[in-house]
């Protein structure tokens, strides 16, 4: 049974839990919710954005996403170093988590853990275990390492607009 | 702020100056018992317009003079702030207060004898608050718990638009700034055009939400269980009741104050993203809302009776924030005054268009195939500003 969580709000859909409301009993499979389904809570985002956050998918239907999750999964979760990051390996897309499969830090050796930091203007977290896929940034690339000019995805703030992220 | 690993640690002793002040959205929608009570002290008939004329007059000069609040609460103190109960607490109180000023006016109107113009002069007033109540029910319906929804569902009943509760947070949330939501106006289209695209538009996509989410759990949209039909139901049994107390006179105040009422959202809807386009990604999806898809307001008086509704950009992008901790960001694109003056020139559509316009070309950077334009409006538009799109010909710009 696995998790999956919009990258915006943070609403978790929990395989186990389903979401009675929306019309998906306990136990109705990710791979069985509609693509065109919303984030229920903020609906800035759609499932096909939604991200694997822990747990293994659910064996289904043979719906193409589920196949392609399978293979990724157990890796995506575990690699990552486990002193980084308390909660489970933080946000991850699909592209992310197939990326995160070989984080740079881990090829060079690097023992630093890999930290989070918060754009001040908008507080998107850009997660270096995650990197930003969409802009360029792969997966484990340190926040040092991305180029001057990159800006915050969410509201366009600039990369002196971050500050390092500490969960409490 | 720089970037500095010590300074993202909490700010200890946050005060929101502003925590007091917002009692002032929960007070404002017992305007017009004030007003009836002022009409009952000096026999003066406009005080029956009491509500009418702070919303139209009042309310922006007063944003003129006190101007923009740009103040944003540090991102640490957030946390805090949605877990303090008291901001909850005041959208709670609202609810019963709509419910007295509607029952207050309708006994007023059967009890005392007034002429047509003082009947409509306060159905209008009952309106401007049954928006209000709209933006109560808005605040609460973005809530997660139940007792909160219920609650929305109740003080939506009021002004007789319950499916607001679907159509918004799942219809034009999803579809905003984008051709899809009946609720974007376009550039150049008035607001007389927009309402009667919006106002049904927003039904239909508010049932047909309620019809598939029934359907997925295998019940008919006619059902109790649909959201769209409990509300209105409250809504049946309220003006029903109000019918049966206070005598037929209700069937001309009722629709009054509810049609007014609604004419508050569509203004509402019709300045928020006015002309505001998300842009197509390759991948046939439209980009995620961002704040720069809302017009924003930081006019403090508007705002501090609206629930912070003006700093409609975070909003948007950020659906879950209660009002408490909505923030400004840099180069929104901004509204010259708050909602109620901005409500007033929608009315009258070319002081609405001079003052807008030339704003919506600027978001685009005067790239008129960003922006949504009412069919028709183009070869006006780029008469009018001479700007060209990435996608215009080369050339075209001779013909200015």
């Amino acid at each position: 049974m696995a998790k999956y969580q919009c990258p915006g709000c943070k609403y978790t859909y929990d395989e186990t839990l389903g979401h009675p409301h929306e019309g998906f009993p306990a136990g109705t499979a990710w791979a069985n919710v509609p693509d065109e389904w919303a984030c229920p809570d903020c609906a800035v985002r759609d499932k096909v954005d939604f991200e694997l956050i822990g747990g293994a998918p659910a064996a289904t239907t043979p719906a193409t996403q589920a196949v392609e999750f399978a293979g990724i999964a157990p890796s995506a979760v575990t690699v990552t170093d486990t002193a980084i990051i308390e909660k489970p390996a933080g946000p991850m897309s699909r592209q992310a988590a197939r990326m995160a499969a070989v984080p740079k830090a881990a090829e060079a050796g690097e023992n630093k853990p890999l930290a989070k930091w918060v754009c001040i203007t908008c507080g998107h977290v850009y997660d270096e275990a995650v990197g930003d896929p969409s802009g360029g940034i792969a997966a484990g690339t340190r926040f040092e390492e991305i180029p001057e000019d990159w800006c915050c995805p969410e509201c366009g703030a600039t990369k002196k607009d971050y500050v390092l992220y500490q969960e409490t | 702020m720089t970037n500095t690993p010590e300074q993202s640690v909490s700010i200890s002793g946050y005060v929101d100056r502003k925590r007091y002040l917002w009692v002032l959205s929960t007070v404002w929608p017992a305007t017009p018992m004030i007003g009836l009570w002022l009409v009952a002290q000096t026999g003066w008939s406009i005080w029956y317009g009491l509500v009418l004329i702070v919303w139209y007059g009042m309310v922006p000069l007063l944003d003129a003079m006190f101007g923009e609040d740009f103040n944003n609460p540090p991102e640490e103190a957030v946390e805090m702030l949605e877990k303090d109960r008291y901001y909850r607490v005041l959208t709670y109180l609202t609810v019963p207060i709509h419910y007295a000023a509607l029952i207050v006016s309708a006994w007023w109107v059967s009890t005392h004898a007034m002429s047509w113009l003082e009947i409509i002069t306060l159905a209008l007033s009952l309106g401007i608050v049954n928006g209000l109540a709209l933006n109560t029910g808005h605040e609460l319906g973005h809530k997660k718990e139940v007792f909160d929804r219920w609650l929305a569902k109740l003080v939506l009943a009021v002004a007789g638009y319950g499916h607001f509760f679907i159509e918004h947070n799942k219809g034009h949330h999803r579809d905003v700034a984008t051709p899809m939501d009946p609720a974007t106006a376009r550039m150049g289209e008035s607001i007389y055009q927009f309402s009667t695209r919006e106002i049904p538009g927003a039904f239909r996509r508010a049932w047909a939400l309620e019809e598939e989410r029934l359907s997925r759990r295998g019940k008919s949209a006619w059902s109790l269980e649909n959201e769209i039909v409990q509300p209105m139901l409250i809504t049946f049994a309220l003006y029903a009741g109000l019918l049966a107390f206070f005598g037929p006179l209700m069937l001309v105040f009722l629709p009054i104050q509810m049609a007014f009422g609604w004419w508050q959202l569509t203004s509402a809807n019709y300045i928020e993203h006015y002309g505001l386009l998300r842009e197509k990604l390759p991948n046939g999806r439209y980009e995620h809302q961002k704040p720069h898809h809302s017009w924003n307001s930081n006019h403090i008086v508007s705002n501090l009776i609206l629930f912070h509704l003006q700093r409609h950009s975070d909003h948007h992008a950020h659906p879950t924030r209660s009002y408490q901790s909505l923030r400004d960001f840099k180069d929104l694109p901004t509204l010259p005054s708050g909602y109620p003056g901005m409500f007033f020139i929608a009315m009258i559509p070319n002081w609405f268009r001079s003052a807008m316009d030339s704003r919506v070309v600027d978001w685009a950077h005067g790239d008129l195939s960003k922006i949504q334009i009412e069919e028709g409006k183009h070869a006006f538009y780029e008469r009018k500003f001479g700007t060209i799109g990435t996608g215009a010909k080369p050339g075209m710009l001779a013909a200015e």
